[in-house]
């Protein structure tokens, strides 16, 4: 990932309501999920909503600052912390799900949000893609999908998937088919 | 359904949304399922719905206020001053049978035919619009043990009469019977609205499904739900693996 590419994505990230597919492992990943996420908070002040399938709360806060955030900034729905039996955070912005596999429980805890706090929420991020989705027969992967997607239109909220899986397969291809950008980090130069 | 009513029958967006239904007086409503699983939840959003329009509610029940009161009081959509004020009104089956000269353990057809009578009593002479019975299943145990099925038509067209509606609340897991539905209610079509709640014991986190089984002229969602009432609010979301869903 060079200069450019990361910048697009921001750019990209911008738009109010758009959804975006990003493919990015390793440094490209990291760089452009904390760029993305301090930019959005800290510079453009929107609210935003982390499932974060990858990182325990705990984790996640030595990946990003997140008490640098400003508070109530970044909603994470924490789906690691009861899954790996890890240490409770009892921080204010993290809602626990069972695990990565419990998609109706994100289902839930991200309606909670958005109709709590209905204007609120401008932003939603999904860290892997893949990690929610392995071991779920396809159908039950593309429902949870189109629910996300159709639910995220209505309110108007930018959707933003990383991946970090280096060849779309076809239950990439189904979701990608649903977004409007496709952007493929792992590649330089793209 | 009428065209003139145009309210939610239970305040919960989601709900009002998959069944498509609205408010008619008369309107008969059963919602059953095993403890827990947010049948008490539902019904009580039922009576929030009409106090919020500063209709006269009332829960029949045979279980103590306070555990109801308790209850209300998580839910953002409550407000206390509705008991206060007297849009909500509870009243204890117990207490009223005993005022009436019933008793529980020796009851008789005679019996079943006078606590029908003091219900509507109440029904008409507190201009009540919306009933909840909850637990309903010693209600219903009782008119089915009786072969009594015909006195919920005479439920229905009092109802219609009054311009009220009903919602009863069965547990199956209190039912003294085989604990199974249709067991106990022989015509479903008595019925204008049939909730099934249950709970799924799914790995890796156990749900609260809901499915609409019956909603008279309405073309509801036959679809399965995933019920949250841990909090304030009750948030559905739709069951992914469920057959006919979205998958």
């Amino acid at each position: 990932m060079n200069g450019n590419q990361l910048s697009n994505f921001l750019r990209v990230a911008d738009e109010q309501g758009t959804h975006i597919y990003v493919r990015a492992s390793g440094e490209s990943f990291l760089r452009s999920f904390t760029s993305l996420i301090e930019k959005q908070t800290q510079l453009a002040k929107r609210k935003g909503i982390l499932i974060s399938t990858l990182w325990s709360a705990n984790a996640l806060s030595r990946r990003i600052s997140l008490s640098n955030l400003p508070k109530g900034s970044l909603k994470t729905i924490d789906t690691v912390t009861m899954f790996i039996g890890s240490r409770d955070s009892s921080h204010p912005d993290i809602v626990m799900v069972p695990s990565p596999a419990s998609l109706e429980s994100i289902l839930i805890e991200m309606e909670r949000l958005i109709t709590e706090d209905k204007d609120g929420y401008s932003l939603l991020i999904i860290d892997s893609f893949h990690t929610l989705a392995r071991g779920h027969p396809k159908g039950v992967v593309d429902a949870f999908f189109k629910y996300m997607t159709n639910r995220l239109l209505e309110e108007d909220i930018t959707f933003i998937i990383f991946d970090q899986n280096p060849e779309p397969d076809d239950i990439d291809r189904s979701i990608i088919s649903l977004m409007d950008h496709n952007l493929d980090l792992m590649k330089v130069g793209q | 359904m009428s065209p003139e009513n145009t309210d939610p029958i239970f305040g919960i967006e989601k709900l009002d949304t998959i069944s498509t239904g609205r408010m008619e007086p008369g309107l008969l409503g059963l919602i059953y399922g095993p403890p827990g699983t947010g049948k008490t939840t539902i019904g009580s959003h039922f009576l929030f719905k009409g106090a919020s329009q500063n209709e006269n509610v009332c829960l029949l029940t045979y279980e103590p206020m306070t555990l109801f009161t308790r209850k209300f009081q998580r839910f953002r959509s409550y407000e206390s001053s509705w008991l206060k004020d007297g849009y909500i009104s509870i009243f204890m089956l117990q207490n009223l049978m005993e005022r009436i000269g019933i008793d529980p353990y020796d009851f008789i057809d005679e019996d079943l035919d006078l606590l029908f009578d003091v219900m509507i009593q109440i029904i008409s002479d507190m201009d009540m619009k919306r009933v909840v019975i909850d637990p309903g299943t010693p209600f219903i145990d009782l008119i089915v043990r009786h072969d009594k099925v015909a006195k919920l038509t005479d439920l229905k067209l009092d109802l219609v009469r009054l311009r009220a509606s009903a919602l009863i609340v069965y547990d199956i897991g209190l039912s003294t019977g085989s604990g199974h539905y249709p067991y106990h209610i022989p015509s479903p079509n008595l019925f204008d609205i049939i909730i099934r709640t249950d709970l799924d014991n799914a790995c890796p986190a156990p749900v609260i499904t809901l499915r609409i089984e019956r909603w008279k002229d309405s073309a509801h969602s036959r679809n399965i739900y995933v019920l949250d009432t841990s909090g304030d609010r009750v948030i559905m979301a739709p069951r992914l693996s469920s057959p006919g869903g979205l998958e």
